[in-house]
């Protein structure tokens, strides 16, 4: 363990962004929390804990290229196309038809594809262990299992990226990152744990990469007490999330109550928008189109979310999760119950963004504590959901 | 048919490397597009940076339209169709009106140049007239020159 | 706007009243209303389906939503449901926009109008500290914020209104079945303000556009200020999101996300009183409001029209006067 004055912080950005493109947490004009390129001298973010996305784009980019294609004129009558622009007229099919002479070759289009490689090495700095725990989930999913599944875009942006995260001192009442199996200091897809204590940081490196940044020369070996007020600020934060829901037995839950009439009442005031997904660390739908413009186009990979009406809709036109109560089950029953059951972890971090950007802030805690009870569970008096506290309504309606 | 429909076709040579402007044409079939046709018919001199699009009446344009071909790279749009009272399904363009000048009106908050976009109505009879709006407008755009990391 | 007269507690009591009555006779099968959200700095849609339940809704000047979002088409769920809703005078006229084009049926529905004085804009309010803000407390004219430190700040009322809310003709609904409480004075100067949008308007194009462009490079295209607003109803068919055909690209871009904002719109000219609801909804803070007011000043200026008002008016896009003043050489 390290640790870097705070007077040490700027240089030791300026000293990463030698090598990497370093992304922090910034304000925008409208004074939003966003994580952003740093350059020097820009002011980084601290204090306020959550950046109102999670980092996830950088390595899962919203719009990301897989190649640029189009279509070209080679051989005889290429340079004539030239020039006319590609538009021949009616009039004179003669010499488009006229045989090539010894040696040349015929006219004809040829696909002509370039792939895009976009996979800079970057330092993610200041994200939360939640963040962090969103791509270690989604590893899983893009490079998981030996490369038994293996997104080549993902993973190389994901390989070129180190995580230097930053210990949440004073978490939110929307957080809950202890009910999902994680902690406001927790280390899963961390490379640097940073912990703010007086004066500055303590720095532990949890992998080789971390391992590489305490070469910088602002660190200093980390003096009595200060591995203990570390220790403290973790503790503290732990202690200071009550965890709303018990996660043993939510997948069963889910599974029972497939059918409840309360996921009808849950889903009243959604309104069937994408916040939830596209704030989330943990969703990684995609789409893939081809957006061309005449001969020539993209093949782009976009965010997808699975309240989008085109989301689960067939070439045939049916579409399975037509009414938006099937697709609000949809995104709960995913991460807690779908995805857990093909890999080894849940599609969720506990970071609550999903609850406070929500335009009618539907509460996953709620959704939860009253459709992941499993019905043998329902036997016997369960106070325990009850004893969440942080809101005390109870999902069947008001 | 005059230089103008020639241009309409898609020859992209004239376009390139010269500085020029692209303008489009959003014409209603019954005047305008007459108009133009006649001015062509007359040889009257007409700037040869101009795309046609040919629509059955002002009606049937939304001002998305006009929003979409400056997204895709015009410089300038252009619309016309029968003057008020002479629409060919009597009140298309009546209803065309307040959508033109509602988005004529928004297009300057988008950072849009005034000279950019203009609806006009220009008769069957009158080419003499759309030689002068055709030439005064792109003359307009042309001063501004092309439209390039805009915002839309 | 005028000042706080502080009977929140008035109206908050004749909602639940009304809200009992419609649901104990059957007039309605559920009632759309504002509770409590995960904290006390939050107050949320609340769907009451019966009548011992009426004691969650809640008036105060953090009741932001447009409920009326609820109504459009394919929202109700079920599509028959007799729904009871709480509107204040912003939410009237969407509600009055959705009447005029017969896109809800007046018949299952009831109404309890809300007279507002004003609510607070929570973004900016939240914005006074950087760690939580876990209550927000109004009383008179002093806004007293709590962080998640216990440390208050006091904010004076005028200041932190929602931008609508200061320049309000219409605090009162314009469409109700019944009203509770009071109507609220309306004020004097009848003169909509337009302060924010004529600062805007007098900017340099090329600045204009540099903001526009800065504004939209942020958007996320969750679509939520699309399915947040009460008037823009095309819903699941939205050619914004459809896959085929393919009219607005999938690309994430200041371009494309400008784009997709012009196709909200001007599919709503005419019938957005600006609400701001959509401006609310934007988890990013997009000033959607630029757009949405200006177009509604143009309309005052173009046809001395403003949405929503008049129940017995025709939609303005869908009819026109030989004689408007413009467009005519």
């Amino acid at each position: 363990m390290k640790f870097l004055p705070q007077d040490q912080l700027e240089a030791f950005l300026a000293h990463l962004a030698e090598s990497a493109i370093v992304v922090a947490p910034q304000r925008d004009q409208d004074g939003v929390l966003f994580f952003q390129p740093w350059e020097a001298g820009a002011e980084v973010e601290f204090e306020q804990l959550l950046t109102r996305q999670s980092p996830k784009d950088y390595v899962f980019r919203q719009t990301e290229t897989y190649l640029k294609f189009g279509y070209q004129m080679k051989g005889k009558a290429a340079a004539e196309e030239e020039e006319v622009g590609g538009k021949k007229s009616k009039d004179e099919p003669a010499a488009e038809e006229a045989p090539p002479a010894e040696g040349e070759e015929p006219a004809h289009e040829v696909l002509q594809v370039e792939t895009v490689e976009d996979a800079p090495e970057q330092v993610i700095f200041g994200l939360r262990p939640c963040d962090a725990r969103g791509y270690y989930q989604m590893d899983q999913v893009f490079g998981g299992y030996g490369g038994f599944y293996y997104d080549p875009y993902y993973m190389a942006k994901r390989e070129a990226t180190t995580l230097v995260a930053l210990t949440c001192a004073q978490p939110w009442s929307t957080c809950f990152c202890t009910a999902v199996y994680g902690s406001p200091s927790g280390t899963d897809g961390v490379d640097l744990l940073l912990t703010g204590i007086e004066g500055g940081f303590t720095a532990e490196a949890l992998t080789e990469r971390g391992e590489n940044l305490l070469g910088f020369g602002g660190f200093a070996d980390v003096g009595t007490g200060q591995a203990d007020a570390a220790q403290t600020v973790k503790d503290e934060a732990f202690a200071a999330i009550d965890p709303p829901f018990e996660i043993e037995g939510v997948p069963q839950g889910l599974r029972d109550n497939f059918e409840d009439p309360a996921w009808h009442d849950l889903q009243m005031r959604c309104i069937s928008c994408g916040t939830c997904t596209y704030v989330c660390p943990n969703c990684y739908c995609f789409n893939i189109t081809d957006e061309m413009v005449e001969k020539s186009g993209e093949r782009v990979r976009t965010w997808d979310n699975c309240f989008n009406p085109g989301y689960t809709l067939e070439t045939s036109g049916h579409n399975p999760r037509e009414q938006k109560f099937a697709r609000f089950r949809n995104r709960f029953s995913h991460k807690f119950w779908y995805y857990p059951e093909k890999y080894d972890s849940l599609l969720c971090s506990g970071c609550g963004r999903c609850i406070r950007y929500c335009p009618t802030k539907i509460d996953l805690r709620e959704v939860i504590r009253t459709l992941g009870r499993p019905h043998a569970a329902e036997a016997a008096p369960a106070e325990d959901s009850e004893a969440a506290g942080v809101h005390a309504q109870t999902g069947e309606d008001l | 048919m005059a230089q103008a429909t020639e241009t309409a076709t898609g020859t992209t040579a004239s376009w390139d490397g010269e500085g020029r402007v692209k303008v489009v044409g959003i014409l209603c079939n019954w005047c305008s597009y007459a108009g133009a046709d006649g001015a062509g018919t007359a040889r009257l001199r007409q700037p040869f940076d101009f795309r046609i699009v040919r629509v059955p009446c002002t009606g049937r344009i939304d001002p998305l339209h006009i929003l979409k071909a400056f997204e895709k790279g015009a410089d300038g749009v252009l619309v016309s169709g029968c003057h008020p009272g002479d629409c060919h399904y009597a009140e298309g363009n009546y209803y065309a009106r307040r959508k033109l000048e509602l988005l004529e009106r928004m297009l300057p908050q988008l950072g849009f140049e005034p000279e950019r976009f203009k609806y006009t109505w220009v008769s069957a009879s009158e080419a003499q007239r759309w030689q002068q709006v055709v030439t005064e407008f792109i003359k307009g755009v042309e001063k501004l020159g092309p439209r390039e990391g805009r915002a839309l | 706007m005028s000042p706080a007269n502080g009977n929140y507690e008035e109206v908050e009591q004749r909602i639940r009243e009304l809200a009992r009555t419609a649901l104990e006779e059957g007039r309605v099968d559920y009632f759309i209303g504002w509770t409590a959200g995960y904290n006390e700095s939050e107050v949320i849609p609340g769907f009451v389906r019966s009548a011992d339940r009426v004691d969650a809704l809640v008036w105060n000047p953090l009741a932001a939503y447009n409920l009326t979002a609820f109504l459009k088409r394919k929202m109700p769920d079920p599509p028959q449901a007799k729904i009871g809703l709480a509107v204040k005078g912003c939410d009237s006229r969407t509600l009055v926009s959705l009447l005029q084009e017969e896109l809800v049926d007046r018949e299952r529905l009831y109404v309890v109008g809300v007279p507002c004085e004003g609510i607070v804009n929570r973004r900016a309010v939240s914005k006074v500290f950087a760690n939580e803000v876990v209550k927000i407390e109004v009383e008179d004219d002093t806004i007293s914020v709590t962080n998640q430190d216990g440390e208050t700040k006091q904010l004076a009322r005028e200041e932190y209104l929602l931008d609508h809310c200061r320049s309000c003709k219409y605090p009162n609904p314009r469409y109700f079945d019944d009203l509770a409480g009071e109507a609220v004075t309306e004020p004097e100067d009848q003169a909509p303000m337009w302060r924010e949008i004529e600062e805007f308007e007098a900017l340099p194009e090329a600045e204009k556009d540099r903001l526009m462009a800065e504004a939209f490079e942020k958007c996320i295209r969750c679509y939520a200020c699309i399915n947040a607003c009460p008037v823009c109803y095309c819903w699941d068919n939205c050619v914004c999101r459809a896959r085929q055909p393919k009219l607005v690209s999938q690309k994430v871009n200041a371009q494309e996300n400008l784009m997709f904002q012009m196709v909200h719109m001007f599919h709503v000219a005419g019938r957005c009183p600006s609400c701001g609801n959509c401006d609310r909804a934007c988890p990013v803070e997009i000033p959607l409001y630029l757009l949405h007011r200006k177009m509604n000043k143009e309309l005052k200026e173009m046809l001395d029209f403003e949405p929503g008002i008049d129940l017995e008016q025709k939609p303005v896009f869908q009819t026109f006067d030989v004689n408007d003043p413009f467009g005519q050489h």
